[in-house]
């Protein structure tokens, strides 16, 4: 099993301060390398909506130079807003000046605020990303490439430079729904499963075995994917129970803030977007079925029981969520990189 | 006098590998730093027209983690292809991750392969390149703010983050023709000065006197120039101008490839875009006229005539260009570092 970093750079502006975010980001970055985690996951967020990443490419590019040895994902970058040609730029350049070390997770996005700032219809957003996927694909691997869709033209160029990792980075796609998973299953692409923000556990392992069948039936081999949690590890159950607690309702609050609490009590109780909304604002009161909190010993058996539920490979954790206080962050990893890690490290 | 590096990442794919043209760029910039260099400039080219760095802002990043003092600037940013907003948060990024250390130098761009790939229309890059450094400038400044231009609509939002320095990162317009010199003037900006590649010097003199004639016309306080010169420095006069012609050939020939030579023969010798390729492709032959050639001494002379010349500010050279080895560009800079700098920097 190996373990990650994840965030989405959730940020406060009545309580955080912008530059000091970055800072303490990057920090617990380099820390997670020390301690012998695998990998960090970047979110790409726009205009004040939610987070304050607007360009994981760049700030991975800082995690980059200041570590060595440590795999450098999105999760995710959000594609139907830009010309694909920019992306596969940006990320091949990524990829160079990494030492070929991008996971390149993508997805459609959510937030209406993002369409509208960009002026791309929300209803385009998945036919975009289809097609920007495959710009991208065929930017990285055909040399030169044509390409005409329904939203971008590209007369018959070389896109450079050219990725360090052949045939191209490993593709991750943001799989929430269940035509994701299928998706991804079909084309053979790696995906995230992230259960607190997708449904009940049932629901969700129903979904990823779908996802493996599909890989199977289309003949792809071993894919990859990287499930998604909150961590709370404190030596006391209590301590690591309220952080818990109080971190999810921040964090939920915030994440939730892009439906107005108005529209949301006129909608039914069955419409699919207060369900989620819903759904999301549970988490606080539902921390210990959905996410790993607890002592050490505590999340190390929780480990063994999302292990048998999901049959996890990658896990990465929030860290640096809800507002929390960084050196909380940094005690955290620091106790799970002691006393919980070596346990599914020996396994291996 | 302060001293810089720029680059336009030239690439040669018959003859260079990219992965290395990258770290021998990024070694170079780091040694820039540990050598007393103010600032490095680098340039943003697509789909292998001629440069390999389409995001100066994603190498500025690695830069920028590498060193701690050193000025990040591009020369330039091009600002016609992509969504303003997207350029506002990149480079505020790359302000906090370098802990205040940007220079934005922005242009129009001139590559119809860049225009094409992107399906731009080039008749319109002045005045998508305008639009969008308006949207930039007020996307950092102003929160929230909108905007209703003829190629960008942007509902009021607030582009975040911010960038460090306030009121944002100095911009600077990449300044060739009379025209974007008066812009710069107009507007208060601070500009480029490229004599090799824009005209004549006593031409270029008059376009720069023009810009601090209109600078002051309009009310604006001193800005800043950063001035562009290729550089072939050695202990032996021959050696150097031998560099220098090879270097600048290649360089020039590649810069122009663009138009295909039996093309170019084509059009009437008076075509302005004829002398004006013709102008570039002399280089070679110019280049104890149009750049810093010689032995220490001789570079030390040939800034003082430079200064009189221009007022020198910022001065940034060519480093790792036309396929020069890197091993060159590195001799080359310690050894302008020990026996010119320090005459400058006193």
């Amino acid at each position: 099993m190996e373990f990650g970093l994840f965030s989405l750079f959730d940020f406060f502006r009545d309580r955080q301060d912008e530059v000091r975010y970055f800072q303490d980001t990057l920090e617990l970055s380099i820390l997670a390398e020390e301690l012998g985690f695998d990998s960090v996951w970047f979110g790409e967020e726009h205009f004040y909506s939610f987070g304050i990443c607007p360009s994981p490419q760049i700030f991975l590019t800082a995690v980059a130079r200041e570590t060595a040895r440590i795999r450098l994902g999105t999760a995710i970058s959000l594609l139907p807003f830009e010309n694909p040609l920019r992306k596969a730029e940006d990320f091949a350049m990524l990829d160079i000046l990494s030492n070929g070390r991008l996971d390149f997770g993508v997805g459609r996005g959510i937030i209406a605020k993002h369409f509208e700032g960009f002026r791309v219809p929300l209803r385009e957003s998945r036919a975009r990303y289809e097609e920007s996927l495959e710009i991208i694909r065929r930017a990285w691997t055909e040399d030169p490439f044509e390409y005409r869709g329904e939203f971008w033209q590209v007369p018959s160029l070389s896109l450079g430079p050219k990725p360090v990792q052949r045939p191209h980075p490993p593709i991750y796609r943001g799989t929430i729904s269940r035509e994701s998973f299928e998706d991804a299953g079909i084309v053979g692409d790696n995906a995230f499963i992230v259960p607190w923000l997708t449904g009940p556990h049932p629901s969700v392992r129903k979904r990823v075995q779908r996802y493996r069948t599909l890989l199977e039936e289309n003949g792809h081999g071993q894919r990859r994917t990287t499930c998604i949690f909150f961590l709370f590890v404190d030596p006391d159950h209590n301590v690591a129970l309220r952080e818990g607690q109080a971190v999810t309702r921040a964090y939920t609050d915030l994440f939730t803030n892009m439906i107005p609490a108005e529209l949301l009590t006129k909608m039914h109780t069955a419409d699919p977007v207060r369900q989620f909304i819903d759904f999301a604002r549970a988490m606080p009161d539902q921390i210990e079925e959905r996410a790993v909190v607890g002592t050490p010993a505590e999340c190390r058996r929780r480990l063994h029981e999302l292990d048998n539920e999901f049959t996890l490979d990658q896990v990465a954790f929030y860290f640096h969520a809800g507002a929390r206080d960084p050196k909380r962050a940094r005690y955290g990893l620091e106790l799970f990189a002691n006393e919980v890690m070596p346990e599914f490290r020996s396994s291996l | 006098m302060e001293f810089g590096l720029f680059s336009l990442f030239d690439f040669f794919r018959d003859k260079q590998d990219e992965a290395q043209y990258f770290q021998d760029t990024l070694d170079i910039c780091i040694l820039a730093e540990e050598l007393g260099f103010d600032s490095i400039w680098l340039g943003e080219e697509h789909f292998y027209a001629f440069g390999i760095c389409p995001s100066p802002q994603m190498f500025l990043t690695a830069v920028a983690r590498e060193t701690s003092r050193i000025r990040l600037g591009t020369a330039i940013s091009l600002l016609p292809f992509e969504n303003p907003l997207r350029k506002a948060e990149d480079f505020a990024m790359l302000d906090i991750l370098s802990n205040g250390r940007l220079n934005f130098g922005a242009g129009r761009g001139i590559i119809p392969k860049h225009f094409e790939g992107f399906c731009v229309d080039q008749a319109e890059s002045r005045a998508r390149y305008e639009e969008s450094l308006e949207i930039i400038r007020r996307a950092w400044t102003e929160d929230p703010f909108e905007y209703r231009g003829s190629f960008w609509q942007v509902p009021s939002l607030s582009v975040g983050p911010k960038p460090v320095q306030q009121p944002h990162p100095p911009i600077y317009r990449g300044t060739l023709s009379r025209e974007s010199f008066e812009g710069a003037g107009q507007v208060g900006d601070n500009a480029f000065v490229v004599p090799w590649l824009s005209a004549p010097h006593p031409e270029v003199v008059s376009r720069l006197q023009h810009y601090r004639a209109t600078l002051q016309e309009y009310g604006h306080g001193p800005t800043r120039t950063t001035c562009i010169f290729f550089l072939f420095v050695h202990n032996d006069h021959q050696e150097a101008i031998r560099d220098a012609r090879a270097t600048t050939r290649a360089y020039t020939e590649l810069i122009t490839s663009f138009v295909p030579r039996e093309a170019l023969h084509q059009v009437p010798a008076h075509d302005p875009m004829r002398s004006y390729l013709e102008f570039i492709l002399s280089m070679p032959d110019d280049v104890e006229k149009r750049a810093v050639v010689g032995t220490p001494a001789e570079c030390r002379r040939r800034l003082y005539e430079l200064n009189d010349e221009f007022g020198l500010d910022q001065v940034a050279f060519y480093f790792h260009a036309g396929a020069r080895a890197p091993q060159r560009a590195r001799q080359g800079l310690e050894l302008f570092a020990k026996e010119v700098m320090p005459e400058f920097h006193a």
